[in-house]
């Protein structure tokens, strides 16, 4: 990737972005931690241009699939082994009902 | 997710523990097995690994009791735990089912537009639950090709829901590290995903 600086949030003026600053920028703008002045100039550019609003598009989905996987299931009776494990490890565990 | 109310209980906890309670080290077990097993199966992919490093964590944990001074939270001290436990076993996989970045992560010219034009959005193409399910195995595979500290991250907070400051706890990171790592994954799961459904320019 061809470095360019990260642009400066500077408090009330109009800050044009490049395609290459908003992707570096969209980490921010999707955990809605950026400040407001900046916040416009990301949303102006992402107005404007249809490339930037493709890669926005496709990187929140990308991020809400990973989080998708969250959901699939744990074995339970894994849970369960550990538990003897520990059972013939530690001396009192579980403690009895 | 963590609240002030559930930290509070989780010292309680550890110093009855400290104290020689055992139904305290079993209410500790009740309420993060689910957690430690999710992180190391979302790391490890792999269910003996995932379950060695539960016994290993929970033992640690009986162990080491006694030392967590509650300088930080119980969850971040567990978390790291079940972290360096999956970092070993990482790190001892053979290097080459780590994929480079870089060949995922998007392309600029010298003014800054993307290299490859059109950039497609192929986000309304996952709709089915075909393309869904394809999606998830693409992006499971995809994660398994990060090196060890980036899965970290990324398993962390998109699918654990740290915040950026707990995994940098966690990690012993700083934030800013902590979120560029984040960022450079997330950019190749992009890639990854847009070599399927948007080739070849994405």
């Amino acid at each position: 990737m061809a470095k360019q600086t990260r642009p400066r949030q500077t408090q009330g003026l109009a800050t044009e972005l490049t395609c290459q600053q908003i992707t570096d920028l969209i980490v921010d703008y999707v955990a809605e931690d950026m400040e407001p002045a900046m916040r416009s100039a990301f949303e102006m550019h992402i107005h404007d241009c249809p490339d930037c609003t493709a890669f926005l598009n496709t990187y929140k989905v990308t991020i809400r699939t990973t989080r998708s996987l969250r959901d699939e299931d744990v074995p339970e009776e894994m849970r369960h082994r550990v538990q003897q494990f520990l059972q013939a490890k530690i001396k009192g565990f579980p403690p009895s009902c | 997710m963590r609240s002030p109310q559930s930290d509070i209980e989780d010292n309680q906890l550890i110093q009855r523990m400290q104290a020689g309670d055992a139904a305290a080290f079993e209410t500790l077990f009740e309420r993060y097995s689910a957690r430690v097993c999710h992180q190391a199966m979302h790391l490890l992919d792999n269910e003996a690994e995932a379950e060695e490093v539960m016994q290993e964590v929970f033992l640690a944990l009986y162990e080491k009791a006694h030392t967590f001074r509650g300088d930080a939270a119980f969850s971040t001290w567990l978390y790291r735990l079940t972290a360096n436990a999956t970092l070993n076993r990482l790190r001892r996989r053979i290097k080459r089912q780590e994929v480079p970045l870089d060949d995922y992560l998007p392309q600029f010219q010298d003014d800054g537009h993307h290299r490859v034009r059109p950039v497609v959005d192929w986000s309304q193409n996952l709709e089915s639950d075909f393309a869904q399910e394809e999606v998830r195995r693409l992006l499971r595979v995809a994660i398994e090709g990060l090196r060890p500290v980036d899965k970290l991250v990324v398993v962390l907070s998109d699918l654990e829901g740290l915040s950026n400051q707990e995994v940098a706890d966690v990690l012993e990171l700083s934030v800013s590290a902590v979120k560029a790592r984040l960022h450079r994954a997330r950019l190749f799961l992009r890639g990854k995903l847009a070599a399927t459904f948007a080739p070849p320019s994405c």
